[in-house]
């Protein structure tokens, strides 16, 4: 026992109202207990042929969820789960899940819808829609634990891919998921406008309420739990006065395995408009259920990530046409 | 056709009736439950412990003699001795407190005439909850079952059953004016009625009739029958001896709307 627990006399009275809130909430529970049994019942006494019966089974089943929901919600672990919101929680259970949804919705989900409106990432890349999971990154050697929607980042921490998690909240959210990072920044010139470039495509992720890992192979062939590296994360690497560059990350649930994935890297390769990456996701039938975003600009490691991946290297912008511009010493390397 | 003709007269004869639930709002606060009791006891006692202790000097002039009178009647806890091991915490006394528990303060009984009934020193002695018509059973009485709300129900002549009382409806009178009038016609002048809405709070659907239910409170007076009405008996009940008495078709129909 520990000193302090030995020489702390509690309060008079407090075993005695435990002992009694005990009480109240195991009648609480063999109310629950018995409304769980009678809805039961029901579900037994369905007729297997009836066209309604899943529906109907699904309907009761929710029922009888919410019911051990309600007495489960009492019991210490999960409210301590509610007081705490960074307290990890065994996903597996329905009573944790349902807490953790809620904490999710109440700050997250609003916060990422915030940024994604405010940053114009809808509708320049994806129409709207509703976020359902979590999906949250974790950058290699970047020390923020969970990064927020529209973080400028610098260039050097955005060189290799994040780590991924995507959580799922309801178990039919469960199944296989595709990542798409797209960037509707990249300066056009030509045409005096941007265009949409595919930095990232990942297919085929298994994703479970328990495995919430995005994983892929680096090298060979996906094993069981990996999903499939459709085309190679491209380091963003923003040009000098073209200002930020949204990188925008997209989750979509899919409906089946994807067929014919060999094609697919030339296909996001050619992607230049969001209209293409809007077709290739109704083509894929690929829904939207969770979306991150971070930015980047022009910084000092840029040249360092280009020099690094081989690319080419970058071009100046300035306010004044090339046309227009007049001669000077100052911008002859252009 | 003849069943079709019957349902057609039958729906033509349907008539509509003004039900009137009236009701005594509880006198004084509900009986506690075990977990309410032992809760507020908990919270008083952490309270009392978290409570500042006693300012003495504030009220008791140091050196006077009410302050010899007030130290007498207090127990001080004794203070923490050097080289002595306290296996339970040493004493924290300040102020002839122990900060540990809650500070247990005597005050002097106030002198009083305890045969002058209109001494300002005399103790408070609460009424008692339990009143001569709970003791008796008297169920006409208003004076019963304070903590609970209590409805008015009645017995009809015809079917000698209980009921609630209704009251069949003019053409061009409304709802709630009739009920309250047939309240009057039945109870006699002598009450304060105070009617909550002029819409029905149910309604009571039966083979020929349609009862709709206004819900109105007794705030003064008393119900006394009169000889005319159609009923020979009433009873003061709260909800939970109402379906002793009702029979169950009106009781599950009415259950929703009594506290």
């Amino acid at each position: 026992m520990s000193t302090f627990r030995r020489i702390y006399n509690s309060v008079p009275g407090i075993a005695d109202a435990y002992g009694a809130a005990q009480a109240v909430l195991k009648k609480i529970e063999s109310r629950n207990a018995a409304r769980i049994q009678r809805l039961q019942q029901k579900i037994d006494a369905l007729d297997p042929n009836d066209a309604q019966y899943e529906a109907r089974k699904r309907q009761m089943q929710y029922h009888i969820m919410q019911s051990k929901f309600r007495d489960e919600i009492n019991k210490p672990e999960f409210q301590e789960l509610i007081l705490n919101p960074h307290k990890p929680a065994p996903m597996s259970e329905y009573t944790a899940r349902e807490i953790k949804k809620q904490h999710w919705h109440e700050k997250q989900q609003m916060l990422l819808m915030q940024r994604l409106e405010q940053l114009h990432i809808i509708p320049d890349t994806l129409p709207t829609f509703r976020p359902k999971v979590d999906v949250s990154l974790r950058f290699p050697g970047l020390r923020t634990r969970v990064l927020e929607p529209g973080t400028i980042l610098p260039s050097s921490v955005t060189a290799r891919p994040p780590v991924v998690n995507i959580q799922p909240f309801d178990e039919h959210d469960e199944g296989l998921y595709s990542i798409i990072l797209v960037n509707p920044d990249i300066a056009d010139t030509e045409n005096d406008s941007f265009r949409t470039k595919v930095h990232w495509v990942l297919a085929d992720v298994p994703i479970s309420l328990t495995n919430t890992r995005v994983k892929y192979p680096i090298m060979g062939a996906p094993t069981e739990d990996e999903g499939t590296e459709v085309l190679q994360y491209i380091p963003p690497t923003p040009e000098l006065n073209a200002g930020f560059e949204r990188l925008c990350l997209w989750a979509f649930w899919q409906r089946k395995p994807i067929v014919g994935i060999e094609d697919l890297k030339t296909q996001f390769q050619n992607v230049t408009s969001a209209r293409q990456l809007r077709d290739m996701c109704k083509r894929l039938q690929l829904r939207p259920l969770g979306a991150h975003v971070w930015r980047n600009r022009y910084d000092r490691t840029t040249d360092s990530v280009r020099e690094q991946y081989g690319l080419p290297e970058g071009r100046v912008f300035t306010p004044i046409r090339i046309s227009e511009r007049p001669a000077t010493k100052r911008n002859q390397f252009n | 056709m003849r069943a079709l003709t019957g349902r057609s007269i039958s729906k033509r004869c349907m008539s509509i009736k003004a039900g009137a639930i009236l009701s005594r709002m509880p006198v004084i606060t509900k009986e506690l439950d075990d977990f309410e009791i032992s809760y507020y006891n908990y919270t008083s006692e952490l309270e009392k412990r978290l409570m500042w202790t006693f300012p003495q000097k504030f009220f008791f002039r140091p050196g006077s003699l009410a302050e010899r009178d007030f130290e007498e009647l207090q127990t001080r806890p004794a203070g923490a001795e050097k080289l002595v091991y306290y296996p339970f915490g040493r004493p924290d006394v300040v102020e002839g407190r122990d900060r540990n528990s809650k500070q247990d303060i005597r005050l002097p009984a106030p002198s009083y005439d305890p045969e002058d009934k209109s001494s300002m020193s005399r103790p408070i002695e609460p009424n008692s909850r339990i009143t001569d018509a709970d003791k008796k059973n008297d169920l006409k009485s208003l004076e019963r079952a304070l903590d609970k709300p209590l409805y008015l129900v009645v017995k009809e002549k015809s079917s000698s059953s209980w009921v609630f009382p209704t009251f069949s409806i003019n053409e061009d009178s409304a709802l709630h004016t009739a009920a309250e009038e047939g309240l009057f016609t039945t109870g006699g002048p002598d009450m304060n009625i105070w009617t909550v809405s002029n819409t029905p709070a149910l309604v009571q659907k039966l083979s020929e009739d349609r009862v709709y239910y206004i819900k109105s409170h007794i705030l003064a007076g008393s119900f006394k029958l009169s000889r005319s009405s159609d009923y020979i008996d009433f009873m003061w009940l709260s909800s939970s001896e109402i379906p002793k008495h009702v029979s169950s078709d009106l009781w599950n129909c009415v259950n929703k709307i009594l506290n």
